[in-house]
């Protein structure tokens, strides 16, 4: 059974239909790669999925259930969105045990978390001086609280140094090893061809493709596929 | 109890929620002191001003209401921060069924705005006793105090809680805090003054109704009346109070539910 299914899902704003009758699926225990070029409904379709933004029509579901009806949300899901979701005058271990808190999750989780992502020293910093690579690091944190099975992260890699991509590559490597199934946005395609076992790619809301990595891309690259999908899409 | 918790952090782990309890102080003191030599000043503009009348010292001690602006704010700021700097994303993540998150927050706006005003208001009150001071044949009841932290709680409550609704209905913190201050401070002062029939049923002119102080003092300058005669007594001013807060929580709930978090 699929863990995540977007059902001929679409959600528009006034006349622009951002994400169009989308229907693809997640397999459990793999790293998905969720691609597509800027705007092409990647975060919204994510938002929908995150019960964050309510679909036009269809549904996007979480092992057969909406996010908003899961009996809780963080034990099952883990999540990062592109705007991050701290307090920036507020440091990163009590941003984490807010979050903690409102799931019901004990304060000694934050400090264990913080030290899965290398934030133990900085945890006291407030959010506005940790650089981007750190903030991306404690949004991890924050989406491993609940211990989750499930990983749904929006343009993690999103103003990483070469450094942090490397560190989140590898970490998303060790979850996955560890039997957690991971849906990741991003147009970083060089860096997703050596992350990703699947991959979902869409185009102006509207599903281009979808299969293993090894269907999509053949003997070549990622991004000649990608660019040659795009293209006659068009 | 989680996330009410969750809420009650978020409040006490930013200075500014300090500020605004600093901000109601300043406002309930600077309201509150200079009160006794002002009513003495205008004397001669305004036929019977006394400090020998007990109504008119307890009109003295009412102005230690004043910091309610300031629940207003916290109230706006309580919702809409968490919109604009994005923290919503990750409430709604932990919680989201949003309805219960609008409560935990209603709860908490609740309780911070009659800390606020209960600690404004009894700072506002020890400033008006020391203004009185000066003016040893100044006496009132022991029953100004008691309507006053009853007034002081109940407004506490209900202006943070319609500060919640308005913070989930304008998007931006700052034009909604400004628009709070202009309309409280400004635009209902004036209505309540120049207008007490419509402006008793605003919640100024139900604050002054709480307190229950009876006043009926007319000069030629408008602005210097003292009157409280058109006011409802603490009563229906209480439960008129309770009415806006019911409607304003609705209203926040309502925006809640609908709106995508961005």
């Amino acid at each position: 059974m699929s863990i995540i299914e977007f059902k001929g899902l679409t959600k528009s704003y006034k006349d622009l239909v951002a994400v169009k009758d989308l229907t693809a699926s997640v397999e459990p225990g793999r790293i998905t790669g969720f691609l597509g070029p800027n705007g092409a409904g990647k975060s919204t379709a994510l938002k929908c999925l995150l019960s964050l933004a309510t679909p036009t029509s269809g549904s996007a579901l979480i092992r057969g259930t909406r996010y908003e009806e899961l009996s809780n949300p963080m034990r099952e899901v883990g999540a990062v969105i592109e705007s991050g979701g701290f307090n920036l005058s507020v440091s990163g271990v009590k941003n984490l045990r807010i979050i903690a808190a409102a799931a019901g999750i004990s304060d000694s989780r934050a400090m264990e978390v913080l030290e899965l992502v290398d934030l133990t020293d900085a945890r006291n910093k407030k959010v506005k001086e940790y650089s981007l690579g750190m903030k991306q690091r404690l949004s991890i944190a924050a989406a491993l609280l609940g211990e989750p099975e499930i990983l749904v992260l929006d343009e993690p890699a999103n103003g990483l140094d070469p450094i942090g991509i490397a560190w989140l590559r590898e970490f998303l490597k060790k979850l996955a090893r560890n039997g957690h199934s991971i849906l990741i946005s991003s147009h970083q395609l060089a860096e997703m061809q050596n992350t990703v076992d699947d991959v979902l790619i869409i185009h102006k809301g509207r599903l281009i493709t979808q299969g293993s990595m090894s269907e999509i891309i053949g003997s070549g690259s990622l991004e000649e596929a990608f660019i040659k999908l795009v293209e006659a899409s068009a | 109890m989680n996330l009410i918790k969750s809420e009650f952090r978020k409040l006490v782990y930013t200075r500014s929620f300090f500020g605004y309890v600093a901000g109601a102080i300043f406002i309930s003191l600077i309201s509150a002191i200079p009160a006794a030599f002002s009513i003495n000043a205008i004397k001669a503009q305004l036929p019977g001003t006394s400090l020998m009348d007990p109504a008119l010292v307890a009109e003295v001690y009412g102005k230690a209401i004043s910091g309610y602006l300031f629940a207003m704010i916290l109230g706006i700021a309580i919702i809409g921060n968490e919109y604009q700097n994005g923290q919503a994303v990750s409430t709604f993540l932990a919680t989201p069924k949003r309805i219960k998150v609008l409560y935990a927050k209603l709860v908490v706006a609740a309780g911070a705005g009659i800390f606020l005003m209960v600690v404004s208001t009894v700072l506002g009150f020890i400033g008006a006793y020391v203004g009185l001071s000066h003016y040893p044949h100044a006496k009132t009841s022991a029953t100004v105090f008691i309507n006053l932290m009853i007034a002081s709680v109940i407004s506490g409550a209900v202006i943070a809680i319609m500060g919640v609704a308005i913070g989930a209905l304008v998007r931006n913190v700052k034009i909604a805090q400004t628009g709070a201050v202009i309309w409280l401070m400004v635009v209902e002062r004036l209505i309540v003054l120049f207008w007490a029939t419509g402006g008793k049923f605003l919640p100024s002119g139900l604050i002054l109704g709480m307190m229950d102080i009876n006043i009926d003092l007319k000069s030629t300058k408008k602005f210097l009346n003292i009157s409280t005669a058109d006011y409802f007594g603490p009563g229906i001013s209480i439960v008129l109070l309770l009415i806006y807060a019911a409607i304003f929580a609705g209203i926040g709930s309502w925006v809640s539910l609908r709106r995508d978090i961005n």
